[in-house]
């Protein structure tokens, strides 16, 4: 390329777009998240930018200064957002008025909104109630109301079908229940926790779940309650329009992500308070959390920004305010409602493998072992078997069959030293008592085993390394104990108890 | 002495407790045949574990293998011999070889948007038997065993809600190395579906791995160091993934076009060889024959093109950007990522 070098503007619509550009042998020679500028030598590049899971992409000749933009992505969400991939425009209508009209009045003080939806590339899977299955619990487990009987469906021919559903509620924490209405009476359980003033708007697609019948494979359309994407309007209405909410479904993909994409302008929101949809605070300070560490005066910003919109009593909050640097609580410090979100649920499992006395959940603490490893959302499956029952089984009888085989090895280890050691002084022995002119007729390749043994400890020194276990049981190690409940998501304590019953 | 390189490869294709595949032991066979090969990766063979469902006799479907204890006794092995390599001297620390090359191909899901785990021959829909490859492949990168680890995983990423991964049981035992790289690909990503398709050849294929093989026998090469590094086989599969999928596919949200990859760090796959970069014909149709025409390279390098210039202009083209100038003022450009879906495989551009 030639020596000049030209600036490149690349701007995209999306501020969590991650953008990557590649010079004319496919290289990628710049980064950046929504925005970037660089000065390039003179050639020609390829732009790409990714939203989501989707790309779009433009070529440039830099033989000047070139600014390009993209508009936004489309991308796939259960909401029915402008430029989306799976919205039509008659779900748009039904979710706005789903928003508005009270189909069951259980309290006052705060309001839950749920939209199910069937989408498909033809539109037009107009059978059955989304809706079937889904239910509204408290968060002892009652129920409160069954959605799929009393939602607005609309089951249009050559359109795909939707169940708009609102109830007013107090404001506290809620299951959203699944029912698969399979053989083994699969449940799923997410909870929400809605603020006084709030709606929460809960958007579902409708999924294929694949469950054995008898033993037979049989699919079943239900909402895809885990991937359920939530706004928290304090307006109670929904907006396609609503550039916040898109921002938030692109914070929550982000969440889900390890890879840290926190744009200047989504913190520039985060810290002005502007923001009307508060679960796009939350996303924000677990970016920030997991982006931005040592930025803690940034984390007390925006935690006491959430405060204000969402109450001392949110459990996502809570467990976000365990990371104030100032040490402060929200209330007793522990916590009494699940979460929303995986991340705020992964702090609890960090915390009780640090502490005691993190959780305070009552009678529901044994369900706890339910825990599904769903993300970004807290899930859980209340059938006969938990699920992570399964896991640990699987971990340990790996871990068991791994030992017993380690151990005959290190024993065969053993062994061909011992008898390398036995050989090598026996020969030294013969030799010893040979003359040496005898001695010098003695195979040579004996005489050099013997001797690049004695020298290995010098020439190529063995590292002191953590042993293996030995014996025949097996103990597990205490950060062997942290890495399962940190991945299975239960409480070290609730972790301690399991692996006792297993005898361990 | 330099420590040995060593493979796990695995393509089930026989999972009676859920739904047969076709593609996975073409897969696992295409991979063995190149990571094996002096030209490939060059992996000594005694050192490559390949596990197929044809290893394994039919059985009732919670016994039939490759299950997670055949895969569970690879990474057994790989301990061992670090054992073994430390009590012998070899390298420092408990290194068990300086590179780890682990494919699967079959069936798969993620609990998660960033977690995914392959299923074993023996997984149910109530028994979600898997291997956490991908974790796996963590564990003996921070554990420093290899001083590479690359990773390649050809399974769908559908939410199965009744089922966590299975957590690795190695434990490390030594500091993760400084200088360790990895490379890990997966054939899609955000829970969508991974397609398998016949070729030419009439085996079935998983599109994922297929493009795979493709890159790694040589069109990943870079054009200038010639060699395939982790950025120029990356770049690779994201270009030409999609192309082998029909429209109707492509059109398809739910199925994958596009392949994942976690934080690879840069190095050379493969090494630079004098064989040639591979080009691609470019059929670029001018708006008439002889005019003055202009190729250039993304460096605005000329390319010496053919005089006179015919109307359908003919090129083979290292993969790269270009531009087209034609005099008056028309310009066109232009990438070449790999084959073009135009005739013979040509990529056709109007200017």
């Amino acid at each position: 390329m030639s020596e000049s070098k030209h600036v490149l503007n690349v701007k995209a619509d999306d501020e969590i777009a991650e953008i990557a550009v590649y010079d004319g042998n496919m290289n990628v020679v710049s980064k950046g998240v929504g925005a970037l500028q660089e000065a390039l030598p003179a050639g020609l590049y390829r732009i790409k930018i990714r939203v989501g899971a989707e790309t779009d992409e433009k070529l440039t000749a830099l033989d000047r200064d070139q600014t390009v933009e993209f508009n936004q992505v489309t991308f796939a969400s259960p909401i029915p957002l402008s430029n989306t991939i799976k919205t039509h425009e008659y779900h748009v209508a039904a979710a706005q008025e789903a928003s508005q009209n009270v189909r069951t009045r259980i309290n006052t003080g705060a309001s839950i909104m749920v939209f199910a939806r069937e989408w498909s590339p033809e539109g037009n899977r107009s059978l059955g109630n989304p809706a079937q299955g889904l239910s509204l619990l408290d968060s002892n487990e009652q129920l409160l109301s069954e959605i799929w009987k009393e939602a607005a469906v609309r089951n249009d021919s050559n359109q795909d079908a939707s169940a708009g559903w609102r109830a007013d509620v107090k404001p506290g924490s809620y299951f959203l229940r699944l029912e698969l209405d399979d053989a083994d009476k699969t449940t799923l359980l997410r909870p929400f926790f809605v603020s006084p003033g709030h709606q929460l708007q809960i958007f579902c697609l409708i999924g294929s779940h694949a469950v054995d019948e008898a033993g037979e494979r049989t699919i079943i359309r239900r909402a895809d309650l885990a991937a359920a994407a939530v706004v928290i309007s304090p307006y109670g209405s929904f907006s396609p329009d609503d550039h916040l909410a898109r921002l938030s479904e692109l914070a929550c993909n982000s969440l889900s992500r390890s890879r840290g994409l926190l744009p200047q302008s989504l913190i520039d929101d985060l810290l002005a308070d502007k923001f009307d949809n508060p679960m796009l605070g939350l996303f924000g300070a677990h970016l920030l959390l997991r982006d931005r560490p040592d930025d803690t005066e940034l984390f007390r910003i925006v935690t006491n920004n959430l405060l204000r919109m969402l109450g001392p009593d949110h459990p996502d909050l809570q467990t976000l305010w365990w990371h104030r640097p100032d040490g402060n609580l929200l209330g007793d410090g522990r916590l009494h409602d699940l979460p929303m979100l995986r991340a705020s649920w992964d702090f609890a499992v960090d915390r009780s493998i640090k502490t005691l006395d993190v959780l305070s959940f009552g009678t529901f603490y044994s369900k706890l072992t339910r825990i599904i490893p769903s993300a970004p959302w807290m899930m859980l499956m209340d059938n006969d078997w938990a699920v992570s029952d399964d896991a640990i089984d699987d971990y340990l009888k790996a871990r068991e069959h791994a030992h017993m085989s380690r151990a005959e090895a290190a024993s065969a280890l053993k062994m061909a030293a011992f008898r390398e050691h036995y050989i090598q002084r026996a020969f030294t022995a013969v030799r010893d008592m040979l003359s040496p002119r005898i001695a010098s007729y003695l195979p040579t390749w004996l005489a050099e085993t013997a001797v690049v043994k004695a020298a290995l400890p010098d020439s190529a020194p063995r590292e002191t390394v953590v042993p293996a276990d030995e014996g025949p049981a097996f103990s597990l190690q205490r950060s062997e104990k942290a890495d399962l409940a940190r991945s299975l998501g239960i409480p070290a304590d609730m972790l301690d108890t399991i692996l006792k019953r297993k005898g361990h | 002495m330099p420590l040995a390189d060593r493979a796990l490869i695995v393509g089930i294709n026989r999972y009676p407790g859920i739904e047969n595949l076709q593609g996975p032991e073409n897969d696992a066979n295409d991979f063995y045949d190149w990571v094996t090969s002096a030209a490939g990766g060059g992996v000594d063979p005694a050192n490559a574990k390949r596990l197929r469902s044809s290893d394994f006799p039919p059985v009732a479907a919670r016994d039939e293998r490759p299950a997670q204890e055949q895969v569970n006794d690879f990474f057994t092995d790989i301990d061992e011999a670090a054992d073994k390599n430390n009590n012998e001297g070899l390298g420092s620390g408990l290194r068990a070889g300086r590179r780890l090359w682990m494919f699967f191909s079959g069936h798969g899901f993620a609990p998660s948007l960033e977690t995914s785990g392959v299923l074993m021959a023996n997984a149910t829909l109530k028994r979600i038997f898997n291997i956490a490859a991908a974790r796996w492949a963590d564990q003996i990168f921070q554990g420093g065993w290899f001083d590479e680890v690359v990773l390649f995983q050809d399974a769908c990423r559908s939410r199965i809600a009744a089922a966590n991964l299975t957590e690795p049981f190695f434990r490390p035992r030594n500091a993760t190395r400084p200088d360790s790289k990895r490379f890990y690909a997966f054939s899609s990503r955000d829970q969508k579906l991974s397609k398998e398709l016949p070729c030419p050849d009439g085996k079935v294929r998983g599109v994922f791995a297929a493009t795979l093989l493709d890159g790694l026998r040589g069109a990943a090469r870079e054009p200038v160091t010639k060699a395939i590094t982790a950025r120029s086989l990356r770049t690779y599969l994201q270009d030409n993934m999609k192309n082998r999928l029909s429209d109707a596919d492509r059109a398809n949200p739910d199925i994958a076009q596009d392949p994942d990859f976690r934080d690879p760090h840069a190095f050379d796959i493969v090494p630079a060889t004098a064989a040639a970069v591979e080009r691609y014909r470019v059929a670029i149709q001018l708006p008439a024959a002889n005019v003055n025409v202009t190729l250039q390279d993304g460096g605005f390098q000329p390319i010496p093109i053919v005089d006179p210039v015919p109307q359908l202009l003919s090129v083979d083209l290292p993969r790269g950007l270009y531009r087209i100038v034609v005099q008056g003022g028309a310009e066109r450009l232009l990438q070449v990522t790999g084959p073009g879906t135009g005739a013979g495989g040509a990529i056709d551009v109007r200017v």
